[in-house]
């Protein structure tokens, strides 16, 4: 117990030190410090993956292109 | 003295917390006055095309500039005239797919205002309301020019719709009340003990729920130096594009609810039952009510009698499954008329929030035209031990018309509700019905329904219920 507490509060140090927390928001309401720091951590990990995704279909769909163009080469 | 004269302004107590502007009310019709702090982005709202593409795709409720004199003349930038939203309902009282609907739309509507250059500031679920079936954003205020930072209405979002939505399928539909308690919605922390821990092993339940409880936990109260970060586009379209992939794979769970069988174990024949719909129909032709409500509506069969004929009805029931499957058959029949909604009648929604004026009871909504009471007196007076005389003075207050159903005892519905008690209904009677009602209502019409022992009237108010 004693040990997981520790963890957490590193980790906590580690991420603070990592994001340099803003607590003042910005709007009229409140986003928090922690809904802040895992919303960080989540978009960056969802904006990579997505990243990648939209990377394949660019190269996917370039060479579908490529492969169509030929095949309509061919044909004619 | 300090009585308001007819044609003053009066603020809505519910429209305090954003500084962009507020609603008031004069002569009976709904303004908004947007704030010169405003100004900015309300103008940014209308040159990016945001405006024009929610209100095209029916996300948002058109507004009319107009010209009166502002209430706070001080800080106005400009008055708005909102379209009128028929009845305001809130997330306690609606079903799963409507939340969920309502999740999808403010969603939707984060996408669409990233794509011109906008972000919603706010994602509560109060600000959706329910137009022609569908869930529209009714606060023209809540967006913001984009900027490259995280959402400040993600934790919003959260409690307000993701938490309640994981809460109905992973656990009861009971737990739908919570919001009724936690006016911003659940907090996550509980929301995240509710949970089964098989949802800690779903990647982005475990991410947006019991990761994100446990870092507001851990990050409570801390004060570190500021410095803003970044936040990628693509990144912060990841986000929405992660909530929105998820709400959307919510389903409720199929379960089947006595009251929701309801009609398939009616114990009077198609006859009767149709004979009973012909009434209610004749009725509604003297009544010509603008609006209805529909008490203990179960799915709705008999509310849409009054909807398909374009009147604006509202179907309350205490069933969750009957309304779920009411709101799914609009959904599915693009019904336009007909709200679904769920309501413990002998505990009906309380006036809410700061001073109890920001969230109304169901009675500061009203009074309807009609009110229909079908198969709801029993219901009431048996299981609920009320007397006729307070049921026909709460009907008093909600209705000018009433359209009531008798249920005799010797009906095989009463008497399974008797079955496992002792009978001390002793005034459970026609004639007291009719001298109790009599003292609050003029009956108009008597019809007693053929081929069974149930009775429906046709009553008016004595008085006007607002008096």
């Amino acid at each position: 117990m004693k040990h997981t507490n520790l963890v957490v509060r590193f980790a906590a140090v580690l991420i603070s030190g990592l994001f340099l927390l803003p607590l003042c928001g910005y709007g009229y309401i409140d986003l928090g410090s922690g809904s802040y720091i895992i919303q960080l951590l989540i978009a960056g990990f969802v904006g990579f993956s997505l990243s990648i995704r939209i990377f394949w279909k660019k190269i996917r769909s370039r060479f579908s292109k490529k492969k169509k163009t030929d095949g309509t080469a061919d044909a004619e | 003295m300090g009585r308001q004269m007819p044609n003053e302004p009066r603020t809505l107590p519910s429209s305090f917390r954003d500084p962009s502007g507020f609603l008031f009310e004069q002569d009976g019709r709904l303004y908004r006055q947007v704030n010169r702090i405003y100004g900015d982005h309300y103008d940014l709202l209308l040159s990016s095309g945001l405006y024009r593409s929610l209100t095209e795709q029916g996300l948002l409720v058109g507004h009319d500039e107009v010209d009166i004199p502002p209430p706070d003349p001080q800080p106005a930038y400009k008055i708005i005239k909102p379209q009128v939203v028929p009845f305001i309902s809130y997330p306690y009282e609606w079903c799963f797919t409507q939340l969920k609907e309502a999740a999808l739309a403010t969603l939707r509507i984060q996408k669409t205002a990233f794509d011109l250059g906008m972000s919603l500031k706010d994602a509560s679920a109060f600000n959706i309301q329910f137009v022609d079936g569908r869930p529209v954003l009714v606060d023209t205020l809540s967006f913001e020019k984009l900027q490259l930072k995280p959402w400040v209405a993600y934790r919003q979002f959260c409690q307000h719709f993701l938490g309640p939505l994981l809460l109905v399928v992973y656990k009861d539909y009971g737990l739908s009340q919570l919001s009724r308690i936690f006016i911003d919605g659940p907090p996550l922390s509980l929301t995240s003990r509710l949970l089964p821990f098989r949802t800690r092993l779903r990647p982005s339940v475990a991410s947006h729920v019991h990761l994100h409880a446990l870092s507001q936990k851990v990050f409570s109260a801390k004060t570190v130096k500021v410095r803003e970060r970044k936040i990628r586009p693509v990144s912060l379209a990841g986000l929405v594009e992660s909530l929105e992939s998820l709400v959307r794979r919510l389903k409720l769970p199929v379960k089947k609810t006595e009251w929701a069988r309801y009609y398939g174990e009616t114990n009077y024949t198609p006859e009767g039952f149709e004979r009973k719909k012909k009434i209610v129909e004749e009725f509604l032709d003297i009544m010509k009510p603008d609006t209805v409500w529909d008490l203990g509506a179960n799915t709705g069969v008999f509310s849409r009698l009054a909807s398909r004929r374009g009147i604006q009805t509202v179907a309350f029931d205490v069933d969750y499954v009957a309304v779920e499957l009411n709101y799914r058959d609009c959904l599915d029949k693009n019904e336009k008329n007909l709200l679904p909604l769920v309501m413990d009648l002998t505990n009906p929604t309380p006036a809410l929030g700061w001073e109890n004026r920001e969230r109304k009871s169901l009675l500061e909504r009203g009074p309807a035209d009609a009110v229909l009471a079908l198969a709801l007196l029993h219901h009431l007076a048996i299981s609920n031990n009320l007397p006729f005389r307070r049921i026909a003075e709460f009907l008093s207050r909600a209705c000018r018309w009433l359209v009531i159903e008798f249920v005799p005892k010797t009906d095989s519905q009463v008497r399974r509700l008797l079955a496992t008690r002792e009978d001390i209904f002793d005034h459970y009677t026609r004639a007291d019905l009719e001298e109790q009602f009599n003292r609050f209502f003029l009956v108009e019409r008597i019809a007693p329904v053929e081929g069974t022992e149930r009775i429906l009237y046709l009553m008016r108010n004595r008085r006007s219920p607002e008096g």
